[in-house]
């Protein structure tokens, strides 16, 4: 409730700071969607909240988190995908592609799978993406009589996408883990993990780090998905009051695949992977 | 996990799947709440807003608490156009910025076009995003209105 009421007045107050200001949404419920070679279909809904018509484009496109050379992830989107990839986007369609929502109104886009003949078992991707503008064309502003301009803002939002064939299982291999103090002065691990099977990997890592004496320094988790095989670089703030003391640590990870965001008869278990990092903190890397 | 409490139609905010009924989790709500406004625009003379500005396009997006997100601008426009046949340069010489509340001098900086990653208000769920543009009139820039739009990809990276 608390949220709900600060969502409101923050929007309230969005709002209302100058004339120009605009508040056009949509949402997309659910955030991942799954399919199945059975059913073969699909609803996902498109919810204007706002106070103004918009319209909504649907478009299906190939895409998949991955780590870029920084170690950081990011969504890949690929317009036109190799045979090898486990694309679903090119025979899914997404109906109505194009809609008009009004004010506080909800449109059902029902998604219909037309796989290939010979479609081998196992989890195909794709990523659903629905832009909106306001039906309204933006009013170009400025001094009457010379150049005017308008620029407005406006959203694509993603979502997953999963088609399941057959019998379909996961796993995932931590290839590598390495922690260490990083130019913050802040923690960081780096770790190489590669999908096992036939499905994304969407699960959790839990990290704990403990100092010489086995005591437990602090912990965190972070979701995880695993669709390739990727390093990624994790950044782990430490506790507000914490001090690091100079000495050797340890960072133990433990990928699980609970998830709470996900529907749990969605989500495919595997085993817990465990892996630890040993690592130094030098009396000039301390704070 | 925190329940979905958004105003407006419950059944939005539910996790369906393939008629399953699943959990409540909060999708991802994303507004355009400002336009990035030149005010007036002089043939010859650029005119740059820093996504620091008062005049800069901003977004605001609700979603999962703590959860990260990819912030990309797929697709900058390089000018406004006026419906004819005269265009209006537009570049993008600053950066852009994400912070988990609407202070934008405590914002995290990053490159439009590179995009970035962020998580969310590990509470609210909340995100406000902001850039800066610079538009390059020449001398004879025909007097009308110009306009285009720009379109923030916000995702769930599903970490």
């Amino acid at each position: 409730m608390l949220r709900r009421i600060a969502v409101v007045l923050l929007l309230a107050s969005l709002t209302s700071l100058g004339g120009s200001t605009v508040a056009r949404a949509i949402m997309i419920a659910p955030h991942a969607v799954f399919l199945n070679h059975r059913t073969r279909s699909a609803v996902f809904y498109i919810h204007n909240p706002s106070e103004t018509a918009v319209e909504a484009s649907v478009d299906l496109i190939f895409g998949y988190p991955t780590a870029n050379a920084a170690g950081e992830m990011r969504v890949a989107l690929i317009e036109n995908p190799g045979p090898q990839a486990r694309s679903a986007a090119q025979w899914i369609k997404a109906l109505p592609r194009r809609v008009e929502i009004e004010p506080g109104g909800r449109q059902a886009i029902r998604l219909l799978a037309q796989p290939p003949p010979g479609l081998e078992d196992g989890e195909y991707w794709s990523r659903i993406v629905v832009q909106s503008q306001e039906v309204a064309p933006a009013t170009p502003v400025g001094a009457s009589g010379g150049v005017q301009t308008a620029l407005t803002v406006a959203t694509r939002t993603i979502t997953a996408l999963y088609y399941r064939k057959g019998t379909v299982a996961t796993g995932v291999r931590m290839n590598s883990l390495e922690a260490g103090v990083d130019h913050r002065g802040g923690l960081f691990c780096r770790m190489g993990l590669s999908r096992m099977g036939t499905a994304a990997y969407l699960g959790r890592m839990d990290l704990e780090l403990t100092d010489e004496a086995g005591e437990l320094v602090q912990s965190w988790d972070r979701y995880l998905a695993v669709y390739y095989e990727h390093q990624r670089v994790v950044s782990l703030d430490w506790k507000a009051d914490g001090r690091m003391v100079p000495g050797k640590y340890y960072l133990t990870a433990r990928l699980v695949t609970d998830r709470s965001d996900l529907p749990a008869d969605m989500v495919l278990r595997y085993e817990p992977v465990v892996r630890t990092a040993e690592f130094v903190v030098p009396a000039t890397g301390a704070r | 996990m925190a329940c979905v409490l958004f105003p407006g139609n419950a059944v939005a905010g539910d996790t369906l799947v393939a008629g399953v009924p699943g959990k409540r989790v909060p999708p991802l709500r994303v507004f355009g709440t400002r336009q990035l406004r030149f005010g007036d625009v002089l043939p010859g003379v650029p005119n740059s807003v820093d996504y620091r500005d008062a005049n800069a396009g901003r977004w605001f997006l609700i979603g999962m608490p703590g959860a990260e997100v990819d912030l990309s601008f797929i697709s900058l426009p390089g000018d406004l156009d006026d419906g004819a046949s005269s265009a209006l340069p537009v570049c993008y010489p600053t950066q852009a910025g994400y912070y988990t509340f609407n202070f934008v001098n405590a914002a995290s900086a990053f490159d439009p076009q590179a995009g970035t990653t962020a998580r969310l208000h590990p509470f609210w769920g909340f995100m406000f995003v902001w850039l800066g543009a610079e538009v390059k009139p020449t001398v004879g820039q025909n007097p009308g209105g110009y306009k285009n739009q720009i379109v923030l990809d916000v995702s769930y990276t599903g970490n």
